[in-house]
């Protein structure tokens, strides 16, 4: 069967009249409401409105935590805010004479170990639940899910780390690479000025 | 050297701080566009299915 053998009329009929779709096709059901009420028009609405209730069900849990994590983060942020006043105050008033190599080796070591240690956590947390997805679906069903999981790994969880990482590598080393350039300029224009 | 060792903990609690920050105002600023993306994803998904 193809996606051009259901007709908005069909699954409309089938609503109308209680009909319970079989399990292959269940989640027909859970758009039944929005197409009785005439909100989905076309088939594309209609899916888009499955994968939309699909997830709203299954984010529940992660709704909540990004609920109860938004006034954390706000802690995190002025946290921040406040050592990042104090690195570059440090940096660029204190540190004028301390090795900047030294502080870019060991941010870009750290950077590197935390890029690794999150991507393998992930890591992690996917092979758990395709461990844990194998024991609930059936076979047939294995590859498409692991191939959508994937999928969602490779393109959303590991380009946030990714960004993170690189905005993270900008704010952290700017200071020190920009430290650095001072420096040796104002090297080099003693340097000229005894020459001279 | 104290100084140093100092600077050392400011730079690493910094960029730990740093790396937090980013990454949860990433998270939390993409999350409505992460939850849309993976409902188009499904919505592909079902209709290959069908």
């Amino acid at each position: 069967m193809n996606a051009s053998a259901i007709s908005i009329e069909n699954v409309k009929e089938l609503c109308d009249k209680g009909f319970e779709f079989p399990e292959e096709i269940a989640f027909l059901s859970n758009a039944c409401e929005d197409v009785k009420n005439n909100k989905i028009k076309t088939i594309q609405e209609l899916m888009k409105a499955i994968g939309n209730l699909t997830v709203a069900q299954y984010f529940k849990p992660l709704d909540e935590f990004v609920k109860n994590f938004s006034p954390f983060s706000l802690i995190i942020y002025i946290l921040f805010f406040i050592f990042y006043i104090v690195y570059l105050f440090f940096i660029f008033v204190y540190g004028k004479n301390e090795s900047m190599l030294l502080f870019f080796i060991i941010v870009v070591v750290f950077l590197g170990a935390l890029h690794f240690i999150l991507s393998e956590v992930v890591n992690m947390l996917f092979f758990t639940i395709n461990k844990q997805i194998a024991l609930l679906l059936p076979p047939e069903f294995m590859n498409e899910v692991i191939k959508f999981l994937y999928e969602i790994k490779s393109e959303i969880v590991d380009g946030v780390i990714l960004n993170a990482t690189l905005i993270t590598s900008f704010l952290v080393l700017l200071p020190i690479v920009g430290n650095a350039l001072y420096n040796m300029a104002k090297i080099k224009m003693q340097q000229s000025k005894k020459g001279n | 050297m104290l100084k140093t060792v100092l600077f050392c903990f400011l730079v690493i609690i910094t960029l730990i701080l740093s790396f937090s920050a980013v990454l949860s105002f990433l998270f939390l600023n993409d999350y409505g566009k992460i939850k849309e993306t993976i409902a188009e994803k499904i919505a592909s998904k079902i209709s290959t299915i069908i």
